[in-house]
């Protein structure tokens, strides 16, 4: 590797097809690099900065690269060495963890994870105890407001009934206690 | 239009593939500039693509060259006197293994029609490939009637390369993985021999077989870069506890993709400096050979002289 780099300097090589190969070498390198660039914008584009949204990882994709722990401005993101298990063996995997009171939802990190292995969900709605997120999903409807609700609606469907007023049974209680 | 992707939709996907994929939807037509004409043709494959990748994933800093590939190919088919011409990435596109092996197979016909057309413009007749999966891939999923397809090795142990002796006393133990795509999963002309027999080639170099090798040679982990989780490491990690058993100090590989995963297990392994694990270097069986073999290096290195010194691990390390 040494010598390669030690004779990519001279520029002129005398031989036309080692000059070849070392152009079309040139040209890929610079050619890989600049599409990749492109790409790289073009996915920056796709996350539309809001507020109010926090990162999730996925475990199972995160391949712990520490490259969104070193793009993180606000230190919301820590590695976590995780155990796992495997019949022969057990290893120690490093893997993405967000501290959430930190996270103020700017993507960075998902715009700069290899695999998508961060996601960006909304922060209300969801619970966050001892810094870790606990409820993923919709939150689920709470049953207070729905009993409430249902008592007024049976309440007041009773009308006055035109057969009340005529009804005779009252008036035989004042009889029995006249007297 | 729609396209019928497969279950390669429901996978995460790197940067990689969403260029492969937007190179494959590209219908401009490039300018073909072809300065050496030959009838043999080298197609170096994505190896670029895999360095700018292993550079944004943070699993490179110069140790796993994919880029070498190319030039260690170039040196050795110039001392078995064939310079071939390039099919490089600025008119062709990638095979498509990738995308076929992931069920993109529209994707994959696009590049499919694209390359052949491609191949057959400039008059190739033999198709030299330094990648595992190019050469299943044009051998077999590319109906390329008249173009003789074949692995980098395959070439040189037929064009008796030569690799002379370098005096050195000191004795090295170099392990072959057999890719998947060379060998397993090859049906016809699988590459079994012709590595190890250049290998038995560098006069101090012994060739030792790890546990499991030839048609039984475990994979080293993900195919086709599609996954990368703890189940394919915990792959990656006993097959390089392989080579840690029989005492290697060499693991060579024909296949960027296992170089590529290797590499990045051997880096992380160094995360640690005090427990290192695996104290043997990784490469391509064409930069071991091409490196034992004297000579100027014909092409340009691809090393980032940035990048020569890994940095600090963590928040240390940043930009």
């Amino acid at each position: 590797m040494a010598a390669a780099a030690a004779t990519a300097t001279p520029a002129a090589p005398k031989d036309p097809v080692v000059a070849y190969y070392n152009r079309v070498r040139q040209m890929n390198i610079d050619l890989a690099e600049k599409r990749y660039k492109t790409e790289f914008r073009f996915r920056t584009q796709q996350y539309i900065r809001g507020r109010g949204t926090t990162a999730v990882v996925d475990e199972e994709v995160c391949m712990g690269c520490t490259h969104c722990f070193d793009n993180c401005a606000f230190e919301a993101i820590d590695m976590a060495d995780r155990k796992f298990a495997l019949p022969a063996m057990a290893y120690v995997s490093r893997k993405a963890v967000i501290i959430v009171d930190n996270c103020v939802g700017c993507e960075k990190c998902a715009i700069v994870c290899p695999v998508d292995a961060i996601d960006m969900i909304p922060k209300s709605g969801f619970e966050v105890k001892d810094g870790r997120l606990l409820l993923i999903g919709a939150p689920p409807t709470p049953p207070r407001p729905a009993t409430p609700a249902a008592k007024p609606a049976t309440a007041p469907p009773p009308p006055p009934s035109p057969a009340k007023p005529a009804s005779p049974p009252p008036p035989a209680v004042p009889k029995s206690g006249g007297p | 239009m729609i396209p019928e992707y497969g279950p390669g939709r429901t996978i995460p996907h790197p940067i990689l593939f969403r260029l492969l994929d937007s190179e494959a939807d590209d219908l401009s037509i490039p300018e073909i500039r072809v300065e050496h004409r030959s009838e043999f043709a080298y197609y170096p494959g994505c190896i670029d693509y895999y360095d700018q990748e292993m550079q944004f994933s943070h699993m490179n800093y110069g140790d796993t060259n994919h880029g070498i590939i190319f030039d260690s190919s170039i040196k050795l088919l110039r001392a078995v006197g064939i310079e071939p011409m390039i099919l490089d990435r600025s008119f062709m596109k990638c095979c498509g293994h990738d995308q076929l092996w992931q069920g993109k197979v529209d994707v994959f016909r696009k590049m499919r029609e694209y390359n052949s057309k491609i191949i057959r413009m400039l008059g190739v007749k033999t198709l030299i490939t330094s990648c595992a999966e190019g050469y299943r891939t044009f051998r077999l999923d590319y109906k390329l009637d008249g173009v003789r397809v074949v692995h980098v090795t395959q070439l040189l142990f037929e064009r008796g390369l030569r690799i002379p002796p370098s005096g050195d006393t000191k004795r090295i133990r170099v392990a072959y993985q057999d890719p998947c795509r060379c060998g397993r999963q090859m049906p016809v002309d699988a590459v079994f021999e012709e590595p190890r027999e250049l290998i038995k080639r560098v006069d101090n170099a012994e060739l030792v077989e790890l546990k499991t090798f030839r048609g039984d040679a475990q994979c080293c982990g993900v195919a086709q870069m599609m996954y990368c989780n703890d189940k394919t490491k915990g792959l990656t990690y006993s097959r390089m506890d392989e080579a840690r058993d029989v005492d290697a100090d060499f693991l060579l590989t024909a296949c960027p993709k296992c170089l590529t995963h290797f590499g990045c297990l051997h880096h992380e392994n160094k995360w640690r400096p005090g427990e290192e694990r695996y104290k043997y270097k990784v490469m391509d069986v064409t930069q071991f050979l091409a490196e034992r073999l004297p000579g100027e290096w014909p092409t340009g290195g691809n090393i980032d002289p940035k990048r020569k010194e890994p940095p600090l691990p963590g928040r240390a390390g940043a930009g």
